[in-house]
């Protein structure tokens, strides 16, 4: 029997392995292919759209990387559903959990493996998403063009991406169908979340709790007036109106990082269980 | 090292749906055995098999791989551990060099015994043609080898094995009875299911029969096979017997069943020589003119049917 | 009989009249610019200690009351806003005859443009003409740290670590319950 360090550094060196191997697993799929485009494809017709029909940019560079950003947060869901829906799930309907689980190796290791090479996927697809509209701010704007906010929008991007992965994940693990829980993954950011913000607002209940709510902070951090008219008072009255609807900054870093910590624990505690019947 | 390699101690697993696969199971495997595990479909073999390899959670009683317990400690447990269970999936976007790569460094071999290893079993179930083709190309039957690869890569000390043969043609059945052979040469242990009786046979040199999630029987199969009572002799004659001539022959006092078999007849007897020798007597008494008296050896068939029951298939 | 009717009536309506303003007889002893009986008073200026402020900031808004009329006035209010929003009223204020006075409030600036506005009043009523209004543009503090988001991004990590480690820590446990 290994000793407690010796055991340690074996399930660290069995995650690793996983990592590698799954991330092989995704680069070598088709579906990174989608997930590339569309990093590629939204934000460069930020730029190509302005060109072709011979309109004006943005006044600012603030302007610029909001607008080209607003769209992340779908690209973070449909990337989270595409590496993180068969974690869990896709061991047990393809049955490779027959030979995978049947080895010297801890359970946890594997599906933290899987875990953390879903969220490194994401994060990579995020990576490149913003490169591009960094390469655009810079083309169009020159350099220092690019707004301080960025880093911070950058980081809560992964930071959303990780609740993301770790809802999926969970999904992934409690359902045994590989396309259940993508579905579910997709209608639950894309839907149900939203629709619960709304009634939950109109209902004059702040939706601190719920993690969508919090995504907007991705492209609030690039603050900037936003443009009302309506003469003396109306615009203002509206923009109080707008702001006052937005997440409180650290409530909303908070909720994001809660779902991402919870869900994941949840999701392995389950994992680990799992008979393969 | 424990003499006992695989131990179950009152083993008991209640699936979800209230359907009792196993229920106080107690068996012992010895170290350098060969061990056949039969039963009919659902009596729980696979179950056993799943517990053994840490696949399920028994409800109650313990699993043991040299006497460490699987379920609590199965990272140790598993160690020594080569398994083929069921029909596994596949890793589709691998080729085998990297599949087998995975799994020998889960296994904490160096790279350098990897790359030697993997070409060896690979060899060893001919597929060293494709070693570097992506696995989702593959046919049944190499997906089957690949799968036993696997379970051989680390050159384990106990082989667990649900159905190995299953998709396999007859010279992949033989190859896999001749590792299993060499295996027990080096003194590994083997535990296997199979629903081929004739390959458990030449291959085994125990089993146990299950049934319901009990174990109804557990010996050698030499003294099962020696103390099978009821052997069968075959007769052929040079003309169809009349219904006269079979109801004398089924009426002899020595013979104590009658089957038709075509143009043949199989008599049950005692199994003894000398009633052999009197049945071969009275026959040709009857004036009856045999053109064969072949008395058959009684086969894992005849003893497993004789336990389980006509009605019950091998599964 | 008819003459009698019409001088009662001209006589109680003055006596109401003269009743109800009593007291703005000091306000309403001069005559505004629109001969209205509403004072000449209005608001000539108004300034910001700040005209490029932060969020949250205090800014001092003033303005300059200006009493165009002969009489001193007092018992006057300035009435403050932002964008049609009550911010506070100042009470009590008094301005001498052909003076003016400045009178400040302090404000927590609100991000984004607002229009600033001022009217002189009384307690029961303002005078529309008196109003000035200016915008005042207030820069919208950063949105959070990128510290913070790091240090969520680090649990998440942390929670990894610690999950890959568990298991066998609870595995070291079990052995040595079982000696």
């Amino acid at each position: 029997m290994l000793s407690l360090g010796a055991d340690i550094r074996e399930d660290l060196t069995h995650t690793i392995i996983n990592v590698r191997y799954e991330l092989r697993k995704h680069f070598r799929r088709k579906r990174i292919i989608l997930a590339i485009a569309l990093a590629l494809i939204i934000p460069m017709m930020f730029y190509i759209i302005p060109k072709v029909r011979n309109v004006d940019f943005a006044s600012t560079s603030i302007s610029f990387m909001s607008n080209s950003l607003a769209f992340v947060s779908y690209l973070i869901i449909i990337s989270a559903a595409m590496f993180a829906g068969d974690a869990v799930s896709g061991e047990f309907e393809k049955r490779t959990a027959l030979i995978s689980l049947s080895t010297p190796q801890r359970r946890s290791s594997i599906f933290i493996g899987k875990y953390v090479a879903a969220l490194l996927a994401v994060y990579a697809i995020i990576a490149f998403y913003f490169a591009i509209v960094c390469i655009e701010v810079l083309g169009v704007y020159g350099l220092g063009g690019i707004p301080e906010a960025t880093g911070k929008s950058f980081l809560l991007c992964l930071l959303y991406a990780s609740a993301a992965v770790s809802m999926t994940f969970f999904f992934s693990s409690i359902l045994k169908g590989v396309m259940t829980s993508t579905l579910l993954s997709f209608f639950t950011f894309l839907m149900i979340l939203p629709i619960v913000t709304v009634l939950l607002q109109v209902g004059n209940v702040d939706p601190w709790f719920i993690v969508t709510y919090s995504a907007g902070l991705m492209t609030d951090v690039f603050v900037q007036e936003p443009a009302f008219s309506g003469g003396e008072g109306g615009r203002n009255r509206a923009m109080n109106a707008f702001t006052q609807s937005t997440p409180n900054f650290t409530v909303g870093v908070e909720v994001m990082a809660a779902y991402a910590i919870i869900m994941f624990i949840i999701a392995i505690l389950i994992a680990v269980r799992k008979d393969v019947e | 090292m424990e003499e006992i390699a695989i131990e179950t101690r009152n083993l008991s697993k209640q699936y979800s749906q209230g359907v009792l696969a196993l229920k106080d199971l107690s068996i012992k495997i010895k170290r350098g055995q060969c061990v056949g595990y039969l039963g009919p479909n659902g009596s729980g073999k696979t179950t056993t098999i799943k517990i053994l390899t840490n696949l399920l959670k028994p409800t109650s009683g313990q699993a043991f791989i040299n006497g460490i317990d699987v379920n609590q400690f199965p990272k140790e447990a598993l160690r020594p551990v080569g398994s083929l269970v069921e029909v596994p999936g596949i890793y589709e976007y691998l080729t085998s060099h990297e599949m087998l790569s995975y799994f020998g460094k889960i296994r904490q071999m160096s790279s350098k015994d990897l790359d030697r290893r993997i070409k060896e079993v690979l060899a060893l179930v001919k597929l060293s043609e494709v070693e570097h083709k992506k696995i989702g190309s593959f046919s049944t039957g190499m997906l089957r080898r690949l799968a036993i690869a696997q379970a051989l890569l680390h050159d384990p000390e106990i082989l667990i094995m649900d159905e190995p043969v299953i998709g396999l043609d007859p010279k992949g059945m033989k190859d896999v009875r001749d590792i299993i052979h060499k295996m027990l040469q080096e003194g590994k242990t083997v535990f296997l299911s199979s629903h081929l009786l004739n390959e458990v046979a030449e291959t085994c040199n125990d089993v146990i029969l299950l049934d319901k999630g009990v174990v109804v029987s557990s010996d050698s199969v030499a003294h099962l096979i020696s103390t099978k009572k009821g052997s069968k002799i075959d007769v052929s004659f040079l003309r169809t017997l009349t219904e006269e001539q079979c109801k004398r022959i089924s009426s002899l006092d020595t013979i104590t069943g009658v089957e038709p078999l075509g143009d043949q007849i199989r008599i049950i007897y005692d199994g003894k020589p000398e009633t052999s020798s009197k049945i071969l007597a009275q026959i040709v008494g009857l004036g009856v003119d045999v053109v064969s008296f072949a008395p058959q050896k009684v086969t894992l068939e005849d003893v497993y049917v004789s336990v389980m029951g006509d009605e019950k298939g091998v599964g | 009989m008819e003459m009698t009717a019409t001088k009662i009536s001209v006589i109680i309506a003055i006596a109401l009249v003269s009743l109800m303003s009593f007291p703005f007889a000091t306000v309403t002893s001069a005559q505004g610019p629109g001969g209205s009986g509403l004072p000449d008073v209005k608001i000539k200026n108004m300034s910001f200690s700040n005209d490029n402020p932060n969020e949250n900031d205090l800014i001092t808004i003033t303005v300059i009351v200006w009493n165009n009329s002969s009489k001193n006035l007092t018992g006057l209010t300035v009435t403050f806003s932002y964008d049609g929003t009550n911010i506070t009223t100042v009470k009590n204020i008094s301005v001498a005859a052909n003076s003016t006075t400045s009178v400040p409030i302090t404000w927590k600036a609100v991000k984004w443009t607002h229009t600033m506005a001022a009217v002189v009043g009384t307690e029961k009523a303002v005078f529309p003409k008196s109003a000035i209004s200016r915008d005042l543009k207030v820069n919208a503090n950063p949105i959070g740290d990128p510290w913070t988001i790091l240090g969520a991004l680090i649990a998440v990590l942390i929670t990894i670590i610690i999950a890959v480690a568990f298991p066998a820590i609870l595995s070291s446990t079990k052995k040595k319950k079982m000696g």
